[in-house]
């Protein structure tokens, strides 16, 4: 009996001493657009999960994708699909890489509500954005100079409006800056002959949301792939998660997770 | 459960349309509108998985090109290019200079990169050339049509001893950083072993780099008259913006059996001879510096890349006659690579008889003598992919001496691949 007891307490005593070893770490690296939904799940993932230690940076989505395939990170955000080359090196290196969309980006093209222009196509915001088109005029509007809204270059909404509609080009050079999705919103409520681009979240009535080759932005038109200003957006592991990498993206793609996601303004896949 | 059974499913469709030749992507998106029109998926479920088994399909389609390709061509890169040239070449008559010239030119370069372990790395290269001209890898169309030769370029070994060290050995690319090519052509490719140690200072922001090499340049029956050459070259690159990069370097190289020696091969006769030997050591000093602006602001419009440079040497052993120097600037596109890019760059050297050695100065200007002025105007566009066009034109003359000036006209058309 006595044996059975110190063997026991020296079982219970290698456990205790053990645990802190199952503490798990996961890091989680990438786009500056899927930072804030990372960031914001991990902080209430880690909440509900206290042993859980999830480290979140930015960096860029190659910056992520090349972190898992070198084995320095184990989730790699990414605001576009794995491109060929990066799954070659993927494959020389042994990983096998999978795919998890979290969620989508919609990006709607808002303009002052007495604009007369409804609709647009996106040739024609790129030439607005541009300088191409400088007055509504042009386009069929009322004789009013176009006044160009746009985010800093930092921002992720700015990287996916030059990717998705300007392909690349620069902004014309006299565009109004703004740092966030709200401010753009304002500046065009109060500026007639404004034109800005926001998260479908920060649609309102205080700006009119223009129809883009057709298709109204909704969140039903970006999940299908319908509406022209959209895109998935990744988590990338390096084959099927295991243990807390794979509770996180769990926790993302569940309900509570999506909702998380459209507090963030992104389009939520639920 | 039920997604990654219908994942399963789509791709076990996806590659039934692949065998028969249907253009899958729109039979998938038929099925999946179909099963979100039923209730069976949502519309975000149908994104997810249609996505998802897109990107699967992209991975199994690289595994399954990777493992399907022999191991050994697996771990080889090739790469290579082709230049045609035309060059005219105006100087002025005089007893020992020809005049006029007129050449058609061809250049081919074959490269191979093997990895031979997760650390090491082996480089061959071969291409056009002759074996006595250290400073060209140009044929000139000549002979009645005689078949041209080819050379070894290089091959050296790349070791990767730590993430922050590099070991080089064999014939290889010149491991000195230098802005401009007045003291190597960059034809030249030095014999021996070099190590390049790099740190990051700051983050983004400041970076180190130490780069050491042992050359060897004449053998000789005896170890102890073996010419050599010892560069030691530690620099900085700081990124002062995004936008705004500045590289600074100090090079010291020692030669070793020189001084005393007879000349070294490919020599152009202007460094000065005491009895058929080399009067002078020449252990020199080399600064060099870049500053590089990328969208400048006010021009960035129509002048994406703007650069200026300069190396400058001193060799502190004979009294006059020895230091040499060459700036320019550079702009447009940063790498001319396709249709619409251009670069236009302009370069002045002067560099003194005694400055440096006269065996590896750039050869388009005087044959890559010492003791030359120069100014280099060069404008190159892009045509198509891997496709360019460039003119360039130099008017050299000679500082001290009876003057010979010469103007150079080329006309490059280079094909990567």
């Amino acid at each position: 009996m006595k044996t059975l007891s110190i063997l026991v307490i020296f079982l219970i005593q290698t456990i205790s001493l053990t645990l802190p070893c199952f503490a798990q770490k996961v890091v989680v690296e990438g786009s500056t657009t899927v930072l804030p939904i990372a960031q914001r799940a991990a902080e209430v993932y880690m909440q509900s999960e206290p042993q859980a230690d999830i480290s979140v940076r930015g960096g860029g989505s190659g910056v992520g994708i090349a972190s898992l395939i070198d084995g320095t990170c184990d989730i790699a955000d990414s605001s576009r699909p794995i491109k060929d080359t990066e799954l070659d090196k993927a494959v020389a290196n042994g990983k096998s890489i999978k795919a998890h969309v979290i969620a989508m980006d919609g990006i709607a093209i808002i303009v002052h509500p007495s604009n007369n222009v409804n609709a647009l196509s996106k040739r024609q915001v790129k030439d607005i954005y541009t300088g191409k088109i400088s007055n509504w005029s042009q386009i069929g509007g009322g004789d009013q100079k176009a006044v160009v809204v746009s985010r800093d270059t930092s921002s992720g909404t700015f990287e996916a409006f030059m990717t998705l509609v300007l392909d690349g080009q620069k902004v014309r050079p006299d565009a109004i800056m703004q740092a966030s999705n709200q401010a753009i919103a304002s500046t065009v409520a109060r500026t007639p002959g404004a034109i800005g681009y926001v998260g479908l979240g920060f649609l309102s009535s205080q700006v009119k949301a223009l129809d883009i080759d057709g298709v109204s932005p909704s969140k039903e038109t970006v999940l299908t792939g319908k509406y022209a200003i959209g895109r998935p957006l990744f988590m990338y592991t390096n084959g099927a998660p295991q243990g807390l990498a794979k509770g996180l993206i769990d926790f993302i793609k569940s309900e509570q997770g999506q909702k998380l996601v459209d507090e963030e303004g992104f389009v939520a896949l639920k | 459960m039920k997604k990654s059974f219908i994942v399963l499913l789509l791709m076990g469709c996806v590659v039934s349309f692949l065998g028969v030749g249907f253009s899958y992507g729109a039979e998938v998106d038929i099925l999946l509108q179909k099963l979100v029109e039923k209730g069976i998926l949502t519309a975000g479920e149908a994104q997810e998985v249609k996505t998802e088994t897109q990107e699967q399909m992209k991975n199994e389609i690289a595994e399954g090109k990777n493992t399907s390709l022999p191991l050994w061509i697996q771990n080889m890169k090739f790469k290579g290019d082709l230049r045609v040239r035309y060059q005219s070449e105006r100087k002025k008559k005089s007893s020992s200079v020809q005049g006029d010239r007129e050449k058609g030119r061809i250049r081919m370069r074959l490269g191979a990169e093997a990895k031979v372990n997760t650390k090491t790395k082996a480089y061959v290269g071969i291409a056009t050339g002759n074996s006595t001209d250290n400073r060209s890898t140009n044929q000139t169309f000549d002979d009645s049509f005689e078949k041209k030769d080819i050379w070894l370029d290089y091959a050296y070994i790349d070791y990767l001893a730590s993430p922050w060290a590099t070991l080089m050995a064999g014939r290889m690319k010149n491991p000195i950083w230098q802005t401009g090519d007045m003291l190597w052509d960059t034809d030249i490719n030095p014999e021996g072993a070099a190590v390049t140690l790099t740190k990051n200072l700051k983050p983004n922001k400041l970076d180190s780099f130490l780069t050491a090499g042992f050359f060897v340049l004449e053998d000789s029956d005896d170890a102890t008259s073996d010419a050599t050459m010892i560069a030691v070259q530690p620099g900085l690159t700081w990124s002062i913006n995004d936008k705004t990069k500045f590289k600074l370097a100090e090079t010291m190289y020692e030669f070793n059996s020189v001084q005393g020696a007879s000349a070294l091969s490919d020599t152009q006769n202007t460094n000065t001879m005491a009895g058929g030997e080399y009067k002078y050591d020449y252990d020199s000093w080399v600064t060099s510096s870049e500053i590089s602006f990328l969208e400048p602001k006010l021009i960035s419009r129509y002048i994406p890349y703007l650069a200026f440079f300069g190396d400058y040497v001193n060799n502190p052993d004979p009294n006059n006659e020895n230091t040499g120097w060459i700036m320019g600037l550079k702009f447009g596109k940063e790498k001319v690579a396709d249709w619409g890019d251009w670069q236009f760059k302009y370069q002045r050297r002067k560099i003194a008889r005694d400055a440096w050695l006269d065996s590896f100065p750039d050869s388009d200007v005087l044959s890559g003598a010492t003791n030359v002025k120069s100014d280099e105007y060069i404008l190159s566009c892009g045509l198509n992919k891997n496709m360019t066009v460039d003119f360039d034109y130099y008017h050299s003359d000679v500082i001290k001496g009876s003057k010979t000036p010469q103007r150079l006209y080329q006309v490059d058309l280079n094909f990567k691949f």
